[in-house]
């Protein structure tokens, strides 16, 4: 578990736009957080589990998918701000985040 | 009586990079069982990763649910009898899929059936449920 500090958030952040640039072939410079994730960027769970790979890599996180997928199902990520708080709430939290 | 039906499509070329992962397996056994790395193997085809996801996704809809929700991706296992273009395939529900359709008494013999593209699968699967 890690503390979210402003470098780890603003991280994250370029860590999402790009993905997302890369992948849906857009300008990130076109993404916002209120950027719809499936219905504007075409968007779909393989990059969701892509991404949550990336993270868990890059921040050495010990979360089973299980465990986002329950969080998700209550608090369905669709747009890139709801994305940012959960991938900050995963590494903040790991596997503690079906404790929310 | 139909239980559910799920559609999903996929650009199945974006499953390229899971042929050469090396030693980098961790994040396929979060989608794939290791029975299904093993059968893909024999193959040697992007297509056998893209349809065996395809598929899952299909049927977590004709469940009515999402990942997570019940089942996970490993539950829902596609295996191939021949090479992905054959379509010589079956569907095998385990862990908490299999609770489920054991629950629900839904057809473990589902109707399932794909297509393919020059970038794209479509792959849709029919859950009936079973008369008592």
């Amino acid at each position: 578990m890690a503390e979210i500090t402003d470098q780890i958030r603003e991280e994250v952040r370029e860590i999402v736009f790009d993905f997302f640039a890369e992948e849906c072939e857009v300008d990130s410079s076109e993404i916002s957080d209120s950027t719809h994730i499936f219905d504007d960027l075409d968007g779909d769970s393989l990059m969701f589990l892509e991404l949550i790979e990336l993270f868990k890599k890059k921040y050495d996180l010990n979360i089973e998918l299980k465990a986002i997928g329950k969080y998700s199902v209550k608090n369905p990520v669709r747009t890139i701000g709801e994305l940012l708080k959960m991938q900050l709430l995963i590494i903040e939290l790991e596997d503690k985040i079906t404790d929310l | 009586m139909i239980y559910g039906v799920g559609v999903d499509i996929e650009n199945h070329l974006r499953f390229k990079k899971y042929l050469n992962v090396g030693g980098e397996t961790d994040y396929l056994l979060s989608i794939y069982s290791e029975r299904e790395l093993q059968n893909f193997s024999q193959y040697n085809s992007h297509l056998c990763f893209a349809l065996s996801f395809c598929c899952k996704e299909s049927v977590f809809k004709a469940f009515g649910q999402n990942w997570g929700e019940e089942c996970m991706w490993c539950d829902i296992e596609l295996l191939f009898n021949d090479s992905p273009e054959m379509k010589q395939i079956e569907l095998v529900f385990s862990g908490r899929a299999k609770e489920l359709v054991d629950r629900d008494n839904i057809n473990p013999n589902a109707v399932i059936d794909y297509s393919i593209g020059e970038n794209n699968i479509i792959f849709q699967s029919v859950l009936e449920c079973i008369k008592k």
